[in-house]
């Protein structure tokens, strides 16, 4: 089965340090891939350059079997990334925040029944909590069908049973074929179907 | 499309007076100027097409600081590339909002005050034009300089340094319009000048503060 995202001999540097030096990923549909290491050995960047947002020094990256360019002009954007900042307007509503981010993708911008608390919706989405941010931003990720979901850190800033909740979440979406890098400190309360350790070392 | 247009007028909306910010240094330089000199009528008249042009040039770079900072900060930027809109495109609405929120109110200003200070008819005709056809190139010219600083403490300074020598051309052509209308001659030369720097830089300028966006950003 092609893999729905790959990548051939990354090699990349940040400063004159090599984070990878020929590395290779496949990431297939309902698979959840979390990458551990230490701070700073660049599982960020990793995450980056699979999401596309920035081209690696050297490496191939494929998107179902083919050279990867860009996301634009697809229909309905197939891949969601969560980093360390949302990219949700601290000034403007949940609603309007959802609106935007839905049309950014190509989805029918209308409000849906999520993981949303209904109450928060006329919210300033800065006036949330961390974790209530940290919630808005997941649920819209969960119902929007992309078929890959990157998420860096997405259990920061949830309570334990708002973290385990989102983990079962998670599992659901990958056993609709829906495939999961998550680059987490957190232990998980299941196991990944794949862990990549990543050092910086080889 | 619709929705992503509206997102950027509620944006500006939202920080409206802060959008402002650029009309008050506009209408403060402008006022400012008769006062520290002789307040001769022929006086005025003669250096009207400076000042005007002067202080459209520092409002507008008052107000690059807003245009991506706040989004860079928020994570817009890859939620921008992960979508199925083309960067320079999104960055392209960013524009025009601005321009709309702090060059449309310098244009008015700027009208009323050619008025205030005893211009001819032809002359306020002028400025009205020129600033229409000169505010917008400002703002797509800025946006590279304010992509490129976007996230740098006091990149302000940076920004408008980068800048200034791109806004000369504008300021050459948009004030040599008012002064051959005010002298009574043809302005189209200078106006359709300033129209083909528009056009150009309306063209170029996503493009390059996607780029710059991008580089910034790694």
């Amino acid at each position: 089965m092609t893999p729905l995202l790959s990548v051939r001999q990354l090699h990349h540097e940040r400063g004159d340090r090599e984070l990878f030096g020929g590395l290779d990923v496949d990431i297939h549909g309902g698979e959840i891939l979390q990458v551990v290491g230490p701070n700073g050995h660049g599982k960020s960047t990793l995450l980056r350059i699979l999401a596309g947002l920035i081209r690696p020094d050297v490496g191939t990256l494929a998107w179902r079997g083919r050279a990867f360019t860009s996301w634009e002009d697809e229909p309905v954007a197939p891949l969601m990334w969560l980093g360390e900042r949302p990219g949700w307007a601290a000034a403007h509503s949940v609603e309007h925040n959802w609106r935007y981010l839905r049309s950014l993708r190509g989805l029918t911008p209308d409000r849906e029944a999520c993981w949303i608390d209904p109450a928060w919706w006329p919210r300033r989405f800065g006036d949330l909590s961390t974790g209530q941010r940290k919630r808005a931003s997941l649920a819209f990720i969960e119902i929007s069908g992309a078929a890959v979901w990157f998420l860096d850190e997405p259990l920061s800033g949830l309570d334990v049973a708002m973290s385990a909740q989102w983990q079962s979440r998670m599992q659901q979406a990958a056993s609709r074929g829906t495939a999961i890098v998550l680059v987490s400190h957190d232990a998980l309360t299941f196991s990944p179907d794949r862990v990549l350790t990543w050092t910086g070392e080889y | 499309m619709g929705a992503l247009w509206i997102r950027e007028l509620r944006s500006y909306w939202q920080s409206r007076f802060e959008a402002l910010q650029c009309l008050a240094v506009f209408s403060v330089v402008l006022l400012l100027f008769p006062l520290g000199v002789d307040p001769e009528p022929e006086l005025l008249r003669l250096m009207a097409p400076a000042v005007i042009w002067g202080s459209a040039l520092l409002a507008c770079v008052f107000g690059l600081e807003t245009l991506f900072r706040q989004d860079l900060r928020e994570g817009w930027l890859e939620q921008a590339q992960t979508s199925i809109w083309p960067l320079p495109l999104l960055l392209a609405l960013r524009m025009v909002a601005h321009w709309m929120f702090t060059g449309v109110p310098v244009v008015l200003a700027g009208v009323l005050g050619a008025a205030a200070l005893g211009m001819s008819e032809p002359g306020i005709r002028a400025v009205g034009w020129s600033l229409l056809l000169g505010t917008p190139s400002l703002v797509a010219l800025g946006s590279v300089a304010a992509a490129l600083t976007a996230n740098l403490t006091g990149g302000a300074m940076l920004s408008a340094l980068l800048v200034l020598p791109l806004y000369v051309p504008v300021l050459i052509f948009g004030a040599s319009a008012i002064a051959l209308a005010e002298a009574g001659q043809g302005t189209d030369a200078s106006l359709y000048l300033m129209g083909c720097s528009l056009l150009l830089s309306i063209l170029l300028a996503p493009l390059a503060s996607a780029a710059a966006l991008k580089v910034v950003a790694e």
